[in-house]
């Protein structure tokens, strides 16, 4: 291979790297969280009788709009002029817009997972005299939790390398960091296979988790 | 005897009626059962016999009609007196499938009811489900989760889950019809050991079942449900030897003369 790789030029960058690794890290790990309580949250509020059918809706919609999209609305979003209010940094209108997409997710997927928990195990638990709120906890939550996760865990996976679309509206997260150091050093390859290995760095582990989580006590206590 | 004329009892059905789409599934239906009485319910299929007991336990709400447990109205048609928890932490129903907490263990299935509904922290739990899982002859699979167990370890299991809860009425739905006719057997000992294990003695057990020779040994009294009335009923002695209606005779003697 003829290819005359300089990895060197990038020391100067070194720092900058690692803060970009980090702004990833922070905005996948923050909207995966968050937008797995509300979607969580949206999930039941699919069940209800009157507003289900019409969240369902919105939130299909909003399903069918790509990332790089929503990211746009969130960045562009006339805030100042609407509400009244300063527009949010790149970093926040990334989070809003990788946190809705994963809301949107989460709500479809657990809500399908609360209509698979078995009806006979809620009808036994009512009929020991447990209430409600002890059934969802106990009995469906447990149940929803060892039904999504393997789906969930792949999600969080994909949320991490989504994140990368963030550096469109100028987040500073890793791929931005290899776009500037790109534009400043010529060393195209060397930048996108730095990030490469930053990003498998990022998502091996997760794997491996992933895989461990999947074969635990807990998670095999399944029907 | 008339049911209806005992002064004291423990569990009043008055006139209780309930409709799925227009088809009345029971109508208008009276039952007494006085302490510590064992009734069998028999019937067709489709007849209203779970719906009697779901109703009962409010897991179906009746349109019509009163029932009372030691005194205390707790349904009167729509409108509900207590809690359907605090009604259910009374009267215990029993399902033809089990219906067991299939993330949980044999003990922990029988010591959950506990945990949540009495209070009972973890040890003593336990040590009352050991208790309970041993009476019913399970005490060698407590640590079984519930897709190993057959069919009969999987009912003993839940009547420990709801015996341990000490209820005051015990109503089994066809507990027996999905097991094979050798664990029949043992579940059917299972049925008499709740009743030896009661120690107040005024437990009331209703059956629904099929078993017209376990109605018969078993119960006090046996009921016969036809067009969501009790239509018939006698000590279960004499049931089979001096029931008069047509539709009765009818029904018993398919049990009796089957082929």
């Amino acid at each position: 291979m003829d290819y005359d790789w300089n990895f060197r030029v990038f020391y100067p960058y070194f720092g900058a790297f690692l803060r970009g690794t980090w702004v990833t890290i922070e905005l996948s790990v923050l909207s995966s969280l968050c937008g797995t309580i509300l979607g969580g949250l949206l999930a039941v509020a699919l069940r209800l009788p009157y507003c289900g059918k019409m969240l369902r809706l919105v939130n299909d919609i909003f399903r069918a709009i790509p990332l790089l999209v929503l990211l746009f609305f969130f960045y562009y979003f006339p805030y100042q002029q609407v509400f009244g209010i300063e527009p949010p940094s790149a970093f926040f209108a990334a989070f809003g817009a990788l946190t809705l997409a994963q809301v949107n997710f989460t709500a479809d997927v657990v809500r399908g997972a609360i209509d698979g928990v078995s009806q006979k195990t809620i009808l036994g638990a009512r009929a020991l005299g447990l209430r409600e709120m002890t059934i969802w906890w106990h009995i469906i939550l447990p149940d929803v939790i060892r039904q999504v996760m393997p789906t969930m865990m792949a999600f969080y996976i994909g949320n991490i390398k989504l994140s990368s679309l963030a550096s469109v509206i100028g987040c500073e997260e890793v791929v931005y960091v290899a776009r500037i150091s790109v534009s400043q050093t010529f060393r195209t390859l060397e930048a996108w296979v730095l990030v490469a290995a930053i990003y498998i760095l990022l998502v091996l582990p997760c794997t491996i988790l992933a895989a461990k989580l999947e074969k635990s006590q807990w998670m095999l206590r399944r029907s | 005897m008339d049911a209806s004329t005992l002064i004291e009892y423990r569990l009043k059905i008055r006139g209780i009626s309930k409709s799925f789409n227009d088809t009345k599934i029971l109508d208008s239906l009276d039952l007494v059962a006085a302490p510590g009485e064992a009734i069998a319910i028999i019937g067709r299929s489709g007849s209203g016999k779970s719906t009697l007991l779901r109703c009962l336990t409010l897991l179906d709400q009746p349109d019509e009609g009163d029932v009372y447990l030691d005194d205390q109205l707790y349904v009167s048609g729509q409108k509900i007196y207590y809690q359907p928890w605090e009604v259910r932490r009374n009267i215990a129903l029993v399902f033809q499938d089990f219906n067991l907490f299939p993330n949980m263990t044999v003990l922990e299935n029988i010591a959950f009811g506990l945990r949540k509904t009495k209070g009972f922290n973890k040890n003593e739990a336990y040590d009352r489900a050991e208790y309970s899982a041993k009476t019913l002859g399970i005490e060698n699979i407590i640590s079984q989760y519930p897709y190993s167990l057959s069919g009969g370890q999987a009912q003993r299991c839940a009547l420990a889950r709801a015996m341990v809860l000490e209820p005051k009425v015990f109503l089994l739905d066809e507990i027996t019809s999905a097991l094979d006719p050798e664990t029949v057997l043992n579940v059917v000992e299972a049925i008499r050991g709740l009743r030896s294990a009661d120690s107040s003695g005024k437990m009331v057990i209703i059956v629904v079942t099929h078993l017209m020779h376990f109605a018969e040994n078993f119960a006090d009294r046996i009921c016969f449900l036809h067009n969501g009335k009790i239509h018939e009923e006698l000590p279960s002695r004499e049931f089979f030897r001096n029931c008069e209606k047509p539709e009765t005779i009818k029904f018993i003697s398919a049990f009796l003369n089957p082929f």
